[in-house]
């Protein structure tokens, strides 16, 4: 190869031609910037929800801190923090978790930490500062609340906690506070070093399980990968195994789930791989679609220039570098652009997502592989792009290229002489003829064009399809569903758990309803006899083959049947008839003679019983095992202290709308009409209060609890049909919003390769259309030419579109009603007419405008301008 | 010394009945130093022959040796080098690269090559020329006959083995096309270049050291071998 000092040349050629097309480069300018919204969207929504859910992880974890050891001694603390591995540590130790009023709905724990610690645990004051003085305290806002002392540092404030068994109380100063967090299980209560260490000496934590006065190590590495190994070799490293629990030098650790890649499983991380990559290509192609096309027609139009360029010797290389020259110029300028459009916009996307699958709070992060990608991804296009204009330039025989115009290969094929035939069939001749001068610009646009059109056609449909009906079929059950918070998510823990009595006066006392009912339940009360076979058969469901040979194993000593945990319900009529039966007779189980009980199966999406998850068959014999009382024995075990066993026939199996049950499963579960259920399991909490109402009343009912739930009773929440549609409306605003956005983004692109393309053929077709009307072509005939021609790009579209549209929606779209339960099929090209007329009359309009522009020269003028 | 020569160059166009035989076998050999003007009517191939020789388009058969080089020999690539090496280009219409000024234009070949322009050389021609006050111009704003004196000048700019002229004043008035032949005539021999320029002017022709005549592809007159 020849070792040319040529650069230099070329980039000036490269430069003086690029400041010379200036349409051209606005066009392509705007086209790079919107690839690369697509891609920086694309990137911010992918890694900012990745990153939100991460962040909601560690939140409720409580601590962003890589891993950490726990049940220290300080000197352990001391001695571990100083391995090489570690990058920043902060250590905490607790003195007390006081559970007595009015701590008995929170945990709160009351901890020594030095300040990096605070901030691992996302507790660290943001008014005020940690304690420093011996008595000074900091506590976020839901413990300043239940003290009842006003958010304002130097308050005084009296805690009383057990330490030692002994019940201690004292004064402090509030030193800093911060806003709580609803989704963290606990509360931390900072206290100073000195008074806790005070506190602290000559106690002996085994007391208490190690929980108090043992110091908890968090550590920060380098990065999240191998936190576990990293673990284990900052233990060994100073002789500790972290493996063996019954050895001496054994270290408790723990690993932040929030890192590890089961944050990943059921191929999470493949589901967002396989959108990455497929949105990748699909914006590459779109992106190419209107680059190449920019820089094709711009090659085109300068033929002239680069086959001059190669009679005085300018190689093919240095041709093709000079076009990569001009894509890298115009993407130096269209990039940055459209990063910052991309993640303003990618932003408002995962508010949105975010904020309509869940309440969650977003976290916006400014990482810099959005970026990054997003310039690699977005330059790559256009060096794809340009690479095809870039070998066509390249290639042009010097020869042809002296002479070359448009479209000249196949000009012997051009417009056969029309020998008879009205005016009007000769022009539109002619602006066929004219538009298939150049069939792969004139593909570009059209598919670009159709693009647009049947991806708006696809979203729009797609969410037309959302089906509220299924929804509420399936959701609600009742105009009002009364429960805790705790109920609601999914987290039933306890009997305090249930709904308060008072709530279901309050709303009773505005006299509004027309029906109600109580759905009792209670929880690890009541246990049933299997056999193996059926615990086998029914675990094999919710658990791996792992499970499966954990309930053989508790078979091992011989036994046929054993006792298991059971949910069992205590129904009211109301909520007894929303119950369907899947077989037996539910009447009898009102006999007397026999005590009947109902068996539960599952309902799935489409509200078909799980007939798997059957246990026992109607007309079988159920022992019931409940537990009256509890006591601690001597090692603190929870014990049986009373319990009575009933003895039950199984009358019915019936299905239990989810949204009426527990919401959670692995148990067996069974139902009792109320009064057997309050006589025999001798618990009456209230798990579910049922409630219809007046039609007229919904929105001041709606309004009285919403309230309610916010203001007085916090722990209580409902559900309601009101506010299922609601939610249900968002979801489906989300996907037309974020799905609408990308298709706007995508349409602008499509109609800006056709206004390209029209300009451009407008433009350098001036001396030609001159030639046309030196000739005796009329002005008005010349209009309605390029008029037709773009009518046909728009409507080529429009027909294209409304055929994929169509196979996209069949083939798809109709796929998704199997996937998605709520999504109801119904074909749909709507969208497609609906947007026919703008789109007829931009095809009408746009070369009408363009051309009236360019006459406005006179038609010597245009005559005389050559190239 | 001979610096051009063709063997039985043979160009055909189109197939069977379509076939248009623009070159018909032509031999010729042009001598280092001399000015040769071939002549023919519009579609005798004098064109044709031009960008032969020009290494613009490939023969049907047949041979152009330039330099003692066979040209068609050499890669596409290889015979773009070759050519802005050894070969000045004078075109009708002068083609310039309507974005560079007259200076950038004139030095473009050597810069293309990676080579370090010999400012001196340069300056020379450019005086000769007559240029000098118009370096900075772009060539849309020059006369033809100005902007075909910097075609010229771009020519020379290279040391080619050999100048290629395709209708120099075709598109100038007469007196400006005989200032501007004057001018290459002048310049040729100053600096020594061999000069193939091709005219259907007579009067043009004449100031050529000899004339090739050329009719429907084959050299129908004048010299063979054109010496001096």
């Amino acid at each position: 190869m020849y070792k040319v000092r040529n650069q230099k040349v070329v980039r000036r050629l490269s430069f003086r031609s690029f400041t010379a097309s200036r349409t051209r480069n606005m066009v392509a300018i705007l086209a790079i910037a919107l690839t690369t919204i697509l891609f920086t969207t694309l990137f911010t929504v992918i890694i900012s929800l990745n990153y939100t859910s991460q962040q909601q992880t560690m939140r409720m974890v409580g601590g962003y801190s890589h891993g950490g050891f726990k049940y220290l001694t300080f000197e352990q603390v001391e001695q571990l923090s100083k391995h090489p591995l570690v990058k920043e540590f902060g250590y905490s130790v607790m003195l007390a978790m006081p559970d007595k009023e009015p701590f008995t709905k929170r945990q709160v724990e009351m901890r020594y930490g030095t300040d990096t610690a605070a901030k691992m645990y996302f507790c660290n004051p943001t008014t005020g500062r940690m304690p420093r003085e011996k008595k000074e305290i900091a506590m976020d806002t839901a413990v300043l609340d239940l003290l009842g002392v006003p958010y304002k540092v130097g308050e005084e404030i009296t805690l009383p906690y057990t330490f030692e068994g002994k019940a201690v109380v004292d004064t402090f100063t509030l030193s800093g506070y911060w806003e709580s967090d609803p989704v963290a299980r606990a509360s931390e209560v900072w206290l100073s070093k000195e008074y806790v260490l005070e506190k602290l000496d000559g106690y002996n934590p085994s007391l208490d399980n190690n929980m108090f006065g043992t110091w908890s190590l968090d550590i920060m590495f380098a990065n999240s990968k191998h936190i576990e190994k990293s673990l284990q070799t900052i233990a060994q490293d100073n002789g500790y195994t972290i493996d063996d629990s019954s050895t001496d030098n054994f270290l408790d650790y723990g690993v932040n789930w929030a890192y590890t890649s089961t944050h990943y499983e059921n191929g999470e991380q493949m589901k967002m791989t396989i959108a990455l990559i497929a949105g990748l290509g699909f914006i590459i192609f779109v992106g190419y679609l209107i680059i190449y096309n920019i820089f094709g027609i711009s090659v085109m139009n300068d033929m002239h220039f680069y086959g001059l360029l190669k009679t005085i010797g300018t190689t093919k290389r240095q041709i093709k570098r000079i076009i990569r020259y001009q894509g890298l110029m115009l993407s130096v300028i269209g990039i940055p652009i459209g990063l910052c459009f991309g993640y303003v916009l990618g932003n408002s996307f995962v508010k949105i997502m975010v904020s309509s699958l869940s309440n969650k709070t977003t976290y916006v992060t400014f990482n810099s592989w959005i970026f990054i990608g997003s310039s690699f991804f977005a330059l790559l296009t256009v060096m794809i792009s340009c690479s095809k204009p870039g070998k066509m330039a390249a290639k042009v025989s010097p020869i042809e290229a002296v002479r070359y115009s448009e479209g000249n290969q196949n000009s012997n094929k051009r417009m056969k002489k029309e020998k008879k035939g009205k005016h009007g069939a000769r022009i539109y001749r002619m602006a066929i003829a004219n538009v298939r001068r150049n069939k792969g610009k004139t593909t570009l646009v059209i598919v670009s064009l159709t693009l647009s059109l049947v991806l708006f056609n696809t979203i729009f449909s797609f969410t037309k399809g959302f089906s509220m009906d299924r929804l509420l079929d399936r959701f609600v059950i009742s105009d009002y569903l009364l429960g805790s918070a705790k109920y609601f998510q999914a987290n039933l823990r306890s009997d305090d758990d249930g709904v308060s009595e008072s709530f279901i006066e309050e709303v009773e006392s505005k006299g509004y309803t027309t029906r109600s009912g109580r759905i009792y339940q209670s929880n690890g009360i009541a246990q049933a006899r299997f056999t193996q076979d059926e615990l086998v058969e029914y675990c094999a469901r919710w658990g791996g083959s792992e499970y499966v040979e954990y309930i053989k194993s508790l078979f091992a000593s011989g036994d046929n049947e054993m006792f298991w945990y059971i949910d069992i319900y205590g129904l009211d009529d109301y909520p007894l008839e929303k119950m369907t039966l899947v077989e037996g007779d539910v009447s009898k189980i009102e006999d007397s003679d026999t005590k009947g009980i109902i068996q539960i199966v599952g309902e799935d999406d489409y509200g078909n019983p799980e007939t798997e998850t059957i246990i026992k068959n109607v007309g079988e014999k159920l022992i019931i095992h409940y537990v009256d009382e509890l006591e601690y024995d001597a090692d603190n075990n929870l014990i049986e202290k009373r319990s009575h066993d009933v003895e039950y026939t199984i009358v019915a199996t019936m299905m239990m709308p989810n949204a009426m049950s527990t919401r959670s499963y692995g148990s067996p579960q069974f139902a009792l009409p109320s009064n057997s259920y309050l006589k025999d399991a001798g618990n009456s909490t209230t798990m579910a209060y049922m409630l219809d109402i007046d039609d007229t009343k919904i929105k001041e009912m709606e309004e009285f609890i919403s309230s309610y739930t916010k203001n007085v009773e916090k722990d209580m929440d409902y559900e309601s049909k009101k506010y299922m549609e609601d939610e249900f409306s968002n979801y489906k605003n989300m996907f037309l919003l974020v799905g609408g956005g990308v298709t706007v983004v995508i349409t602008i692109i499509g109609i800006l390769n056709f206004v390209n393309t029209m300009i451009t053929s407008i433009q350098t077709r001036k001396r030609e259309f001159a030639v046309l009307q030196s000739i005796g072509m009329t002005g008005k005939q010349l209009r309605m030419m390029v008029m037709i021609e773009g009518l046909f790009y728009t409507g080529a579209a429009l027909i294209v579109a409304c055929i994929i549209g169509s196979i996209v929606n069949v083939v798809v779209l109709q796929s998704f009603e199997s996937m998605l339960w709520f999504y109801q099929y119904e074909y749909s090209i709507v969208a497609i007419v609906a947007l026919a007329p703008v789109f007829i009359l931009l095809g009408v309009g746009l070369p009408a405008i363009v051309y009236k522009s360019m006459v406005r020269k006179s038609l010597v003028e245009r005559m005389r301008t050559t190239d | 010394m001979e610096i051009l020569k063709t063997m039985n160059l043979l160009k055909y166009y189109g197939k069977d009945e379509n076939e248009v035989r623009a070159l018909d076998g032509v031999n010729l050999s042009i001598m280092k130093g001399s000015f040769t003007a071939i002549v023919g009517t519009s579609g005798s191939g004098k064109s044709t022959l031009l960008h032969m020789l020009g290494g613009l388009d490939r023969p049907t058969s047949g041979s152009v040796i330039v330099d003692g080089k066979e040209i068609f020999r050499l890669k596409d690539e290889e015979l773009t080098i070759f050519r802005r090496r050894k070969i000045g280009f004078i075109f009708q219409n002068y083609n310039l690269v309507p974005v560079l000024n007259v200076y950038e234009n004139i030095v473009l070949p050597i810069e293309l090559d990676g080579n370090k322009v010999d400012e001196s050389y340069v300056n020379d021609i450019i005086k000769t020329l007559g240029l000098e006050k118009k370096l900075n111009s772009l060539p849309n704003n020059l006369s033809g006959g100005q902007q075909q004196r910097v075609a010229i000048a771009r020519a020379l700019a290279s040391k080619p083995a050999i100048i290629l002229a395709d209708e120099p004043t075709g598109n100038l008035d007469s007196k400006t096309s005989m200032d501007v032949m004057g001018l290459l005539k002048v310049t040729s021999a100053k600096f020594k270049q061999t000069i193939v320029m091709i005219t259907h002017n007579e009067e043009i022709s004449q100031l050529a050291d000899c004339i090739i005549r050329i009719e429907d592809g084959k050299i129908v007159g004048g010299e063979q071998a054109c010496t001096r």
